[in-house]
């Protein structure tokens, strides 16, 4: 219970400038492995795998996931609560962004006539790869990789919004109902302006 | 440590008697505990300790082993709770 608790909330431990500089190495490293498992993070809830990808653009989307919730979040913070420090918002946030790198490696997970599929999707006609998926999908493992992706996804993402709830708890101290509701927009904001974001820079 | 609950229905206790050990003086009356004793053990101690760190929520942080802002929530729920029971005793 109490490991639970602190893979949930680790912030009751590490927040401040600690966990911005944990949180950005956890980034880089995200970035990284997401470089070669061709997994990216173009949104704070996304991940897509089988896009070309280098490091500069998985890092960058990262950095401006991170960002564009620090600001949203720093801003609602100044706003509606007292005595929170700013740089607990941009510390939590990046450590929150800790089950991306696992994400990161799930990309590994898929097998490599998906990834192409996924890349080819980007150019090729919606006929050409709808056939391909058939073809692909009928061979052995696919479907039980898949699955297990979908399923350890599914895990991570929530994860990955309860570090942004508790992240944004401890740093603002906010009780409910009104952190849930600031919170839900907050969340909202953030991802819209981070795809926003995404677009213009890359 | 002092009881500030009722163990049969947790209202808050007030005092009836103080007793002198030395003359066994027995002071009755009706008296109201004091703001501090009505506060758990260990909001006690946290606020003993970081009268002892000179109020350094850091140094606070550092001894308990925990976050500076769960360290500073802390504190804010205890405000709250004071603030709480100083009103209660004004009613």
């Amino acid at each position: 219970m109490k490991v639970f608790s602190l893979v949930v909330n680790p912030f009751e431990r590490v927040a401040g400038a600690k966990s911005l500089i944990i949180g950005l190495a956890v980034m880089v490293a995200a970035g990284f492995v997401g470089t070669f498992s061709a997994t990216y993070f173009d949104g704070v809830l996304d991940a897509h795998v089988g896009a070309s990808s280098n490091f500069l653009h998985s890092f960058v989307c990262l950095a401006i996931d991170w960002a564009a919730l620090a600001v949203v979040f720093g801003i609602s913070a100044v706003i509606f609560a007292r005595n929170s420090r700013l740089i607990d918002l941009f510390g939590t946030f990046a450590l929150a962004q800790t089950p991306r790198l696992l994400m990161a490696f799930c990309g590994f997970l898929l097998p490599q006539s998906i990834v192409e599929l996924n890349k080819a999707a980007e150019t090729e006609p919606l006929e050409s790869v709808i056939a391909s998926a058939q073809t692909i999908m009928s061979q052995p493992g696919v479907l039980a990789a898949l699955t297990l992706f979908a399923a350890l996804s599914i895990v991570l993402i929530a994860w990955l919004v309860a570090l942004y709830y508790n992240a944004f708890r401890i740093s603002t101290n906010l009780k409910q109902p009104k952190i849930v509701i600031i919170f839900i927009l907050g969340l909202l904001v953030a991802e819209v302006v981070s795809n926003i974001a995404i677009g213009m820079v890359l | 440590m002092l009881p500030s609950k009722c163990p049969s229905c947790n209202n808050a206790l007030k005092v009836k008697a103080l007793y002198c050990p030395k003359c066994r003086t027995e002071v009755s009356g009706l008296y109201e505990l004091p703001v501090f004793v009505q506060l758990t053990e260990e909001e006690q101690q946290f606020l003993l300790d970081f009268v002892k760190f000179s109020g350094s929520i850091k140094e606070m942080a550092a001894k308990m082993h925990k976050s500076y802002p769960f360290v500073r929530n802390f504190l804010d729920e205890i405000i709250e709770k004071i603030k709480k029971y100083e009103q209660n005793e004004s009613i």
